[in-house]
């Protein structure tokens, strides 16, 4: 006979077996998932959110879990949903269409570990770009600026401005593509 | 690097690396939401569903800087794009790498620029903070179902505990594949592998023995019935069918008639070679001549790629249609054209690359209509955004379901071609091979706009996978579509209406279900017995031309014998040309398209020769025996193309319910609306000048949507192929 003690031993047991295996699940695919929802378009809160519900329409349907990349592929496609969903109740584009493409992106930038490899080459990369254009891009994505603002601080024309940090992104995804490749 | 969605990434992670936005740790919040979700479920909240969460949109404001901020390339997208003006880091530093990599305190900061999200109703959020208090207790009484593997729970308290964990428990596999697994290990895993998700579309994915699989090759193959034997048998049902509707059989062709016919619709031919023969080697002869092989492919060829990014009359087209002659002319299985068409290698200038080339592209969706409508018989046009509206004359085996569609769609994932063919620049690209690790799905919207995934399977719901020796999805397809019962019944009713002049039984039953069940039944053994012959066209060819729907003579009808039939004449007619008593008032001709035909109906109406109200007054009206046809039909009257004098104007119950329901979608647009009909029919059919036709006719029948769309309707029958 099973007495309460034990019962209740057993209960804390399976209830640490159990946020275990979520808290697993989590620690290995959220980082992954939160930047794939931010490379869908979602904004930094939307992102929390999204991540959040994926992990719990996932532990509403269980499933059978045969390697890591099998579930972190089933996982980005639930985000992707979930985000087209939100997208279409408020009444934007969807990117349903693209959803095959937009995978395959995803994969040549991260492969299988959530993006940190591509993210340690784009930080390579990006100390190789000229001083004007580290510059024009730190105003943009650190503080936000205005291209009018950039291209003051730099001296130079709104377009001249938007040529600069064009040129450099495309110099930052030509470098991270061949570093990804070599590695 | 593909430029395809590579902007949108690099964007994120500049977004990360220099603004700061790192990825949050998590895994307190959803444990904590998970908890509560269960702990409510357990309070008699709906089971095991939590509500949506209306987010709040702060993107909203900060969509208004971004569009001062971003530049304009065309890589900026709506929202994503947006650095949190928070906190930023010093320096040009990578970002930590990973959630466990950060810190207590760089996480309190991440969180608290973080709004927390709002609920629907703070008694979600109470529930919450309560679970937290009670996990302990609550965890005994988890509902039925959440796990896998559980056994019913029972909700006494002398129940066994629940032990089950959210992960599948009876997998002997680890339940979560480790990193230190080699790269090999993992591709060997991955592949083929099946997640087993019930919001997937088939219930039961780990059944591997298919509900229809393709028929079993026999130990002992059950032997065909003799051509005789099948045409009496044919000839049989054909009785029965028109003896139970009543329809009295037009007289057969005289022998002069119907070798003209044979040689015209079998061989392409304007006069007949001979008369002298008896008709049965008649069809045999011309069967087996060179002008039926080249007949049947070119016409067979033009209906699977109109519309597609082929040149019909250039060079590859050509080359398709000398591997379909040469299959007909060889007497090989038929079937096996879906194999060289689709399932062969897609290396240039090869059948395969042709025909995928012709038709893949803009997600596949014209692809797959064409493979459901020539290799499957399933008209596919309509469930691509939801499954069929009415269950009245349906068919319990059919597969045009939205669900099939788009686990077809997700077989043909990975294919693409892009460019013009016409001017030699079209490019087909297949990544089929790359995509088996990660796995082949199409996600698709249901009518309540809620989304679904769904795994490439076969049309019988079976995972390719487990069931073929394929190596990808393609070629899988393909190789199932030729040995399945489907291609069969496709090919007959193909060529049934090719000599007929209508098909067996109509893809979409819906609008024409007259004698439904012994036409399905005739389907059925014309295809087994094309089956158990070896799929030989000839053969199936053969028996269709000696039957007794292939020699009943035509309608004849002057104008002033159309002028004075009554109504239930004009119907009679219109029955017995449904049901094959009659042949066939108008013969499709690759000359007939949908524009053209429609234009009929619009000179009709323009004309003015039968007023709006008679098209939808006379079934109400009672039946006399000679009900004349009503009003305004002077000397001057001009009468229709034959087919239009028959079938347009009067329409069967089915047709005008299908017409109404299309309608009642209120949230469809009138183009919309024209679509559904026009759909009905062969696949690329329609187009702008079909759009501006209807508008005109719509315009004629002031207005009238619903005769508008039926008039529309008989064109799409006319032009042969609903």
């Amino acid at each position: 006979m099973v007495d309460a003690q034990t019962s209740e031993e057993a209960l804390k047991v399976n209830e640490s077996d159990v946020n275990l295996e979520l808290e697993e699940l989590v620690r290995r695919h959220q980082v992954m998932v939160w930047r794939y929802l931010r490379a869908l378009g979602a904004d930094t809160a939307l992102a929390d959110d999204l991540t959040q519900d994926t992990f719990l329409e996932i532990l509403r349907r269980p499933l059978k879990q045969f390697s890591d990349a099998a579930t972190a592929s089933y996982l980005r496609r639930v985000a992707h949903n979930l985000f087209i969903t939100k997208r279409r109740r408020e009444g934007r584009m969807t990117v349903t269409e693209h959803a095959d493409k937009f995978e395959a992106s995803w994969m040549r930038w991260s492969g299988f570990d959530a993006g940190d490899t591509a993210l340690d080459a784009l930080n390579e990369c990006f100390a190789r770009l000229t001083e004007r254009a580290q510059l024009a891009l730190k105003l943009r994505y650190r503080e936000n600026s205005t291209r009018e603002e950039i291209a003051g601080q730099l001296s130079i024309s709104e377009h001249g401005a938007k040529n600069l940090m064009q040129r450099a992104k495309n110099q930052l995804k030509d470098c991270v593509a061949k570093k990804l490749q070599d590695k | 690097m593909n430029e395809d969605h590579s902007d949108e990434i690099l964007e994120a992670f500049l977004e990360e690396m220099l603004g700061g936005n790192h990825p949050p740790d998590l895994t307190q919040r959803i444990k904590t939401a998970w908890m509560a979700e269960n702990l409510r479920a357990n309070a008699g909240d709906e089971e095991g569903v939590a509500e949506v969460i209306e987010l709040p949109d702060p993107a909203t404001t900060r969509n208004k800087v971004l569009a001062e901020v971003v530049d304009t390339s065309p890589l900026s997208h709506e929202a994503g794009s947006i650095a949190s003006g928070s906190a930023s880091i010093s320096g040009e530093q990578l970002s930590p790498k990973g959630a466990t990599a950060i810190g207590a305190s760089d996480q309190d900061a991440i969180e608290g620029r973080r709004k927390p999200p709002k609920r629907s109703s703070n008694t979600k959020f109470l529930a919450a903070v309560a679970a937290s208090l009670l996990v302990l207790a609550a965890w005994t009484v988890l509902p039925d179902g959440i796990f896998e593997g559980t056994t019913a729970a029972k909700k006494d308290d002398a129940a066994p505990i629940n032990t089950q964990s959210p992960f599948d428990s009876s997998d002997t596999s680890p339940k979560l594949a480790l990193d230190d697994d080699d790269g090999t290990d993992r591709l060997d895993k991955v592949s083929g592998e099946v997640i087993d998700i019930d919001d997937l579309p088939f219930p039961n994915p780990d059944t591997d023995v298919a509900v229809h699989s393709p028929e079993p090759p026999k130990a002992n193959e059950e032997a065909g019935l003799n051509g005789s034997e099948i045409v009496s048998s044919l000839n049989e049902q054909l009785d029965a069918l028109w003896s139970d509707l009543g329809v009295e059989p037009a007289e057969p062709l005289g022998n002069a008639a119907f070798a003209q016919k044979v040689a015209s619709i079998l061989q392409g031919q304007n006069t007949a070679a001979t008369t002298d023969l008896p008709r049965n080697e008649l069809v045999a002869q011309a069967v087996e001549s060179s002008e039926f092989s080249r007949q049947f492919s070119d016409r067979t060829l033009s209906a699977w790629l109109r519309r597609s990014d082929i040149d019909l009359q250039g060079k590859e087209a050509q080359q398709l249609r000398q591997l379909l002659r040469e299959r007909v002319e060889s007497s090989k299985p038929w079937n096996d054209v879906v194999v060289d068409l689709l399932g062969g290698d897609l290396s240039d200038g090869t059948p395969s690359a042709i025909f995928v080339s012709a038709l893949s592209g803009g997600g596949n969706r014209r692809l797959a209509e064409r493979v459901g409508a020539h290799f499957l018989n399933a008209n596919f046009a309509c469930v691509r955004c939801h499954d069929a509206m009415s269950a009245e004359s349906a068919d319990p085996d059919s597969i045009a379901t939205q669900e099939t569609y788009w686990s077809t769609v997700a077989m043909l994932s990975g294919i693409n071609a892009t460019g013009s063919n016409r001017s030699g620049q079209r490019e087909l690209l297949d990544r089929q091979q790359s995509l088996l690790q990660r796995g082949f799905f199409a996600e698709y919207e249901l009518l309540d706009h809620r989304m679904k995934s769904a795994q490439a399977r076969l049309p019988d719901g079976s995972d390719w996978s487990k069931v073929s020796d394929s190596e990808v999805p393609r070629v899988a397809l393909a190789n199932w579509i030729a040995s399945s019962k489907r291609m069969d019944e496709s090919t007959v009713n193909h060529l049934w209406s090719e000599l007929v002049g209508r098909p067996l039984v109509p893809q979409v039953v819906d609008v024409e279900s007259i004698g439904i069940e012994p036409r399905r039944k005739m389907l059925s053994m014309l295809a087994e017995q094309y089956r158990l012959h070896g799929r030989d066209i000839k053969d199936l060819a053969k028996w269709i031309a000696s039957s007794d729907a292939f020699a009943r003579k035509p309608v004849s009808l002057s104008r002033d014998q159309w002028l004075l039939a009554s109504e239930e004449d004009l119907e009679r007619l219109q029955l017995a040309e449904l049901v094959f008593a009659l042949g066939p008032s108008q013969r499709n001709s690759d000359s007939i398209s949908l524009a053209n035909t429609l234009a009929v109906a619009l000179k009709q109406k323009q004309s003015g020769s039968l007023s709006d109200n008679t098209t939808l007054g006379q079934r109400n009206q009672p039946q006399n025996p000679k009900r004349p046809r009503p009003s305004r039909i002077t000397e001057q009257t001009t009468m229709p193309r034959l087919d239009y004098a028959i079938h347009g104007e009067r329409f069967t119950p089915a047709q005008k319910r299908y017409v109404r329901r299309v309608l009642s979608a209120d949230e469809l647009s009138w183009a919309d609306h024209v679509g559904h009909i026009v759909r009905l029919g062969s696949p690329g059919a329609g187009g702008g000048r079909v759009q501006q036709l209807t508008d005109e006719l719509l315009k004629k029948h002031s207005g009238n949507e619903e005769a508008t769309l039926l008039d529309l309707l008989w064109a799409v029958e006319a032009t042969g192929t609903l």
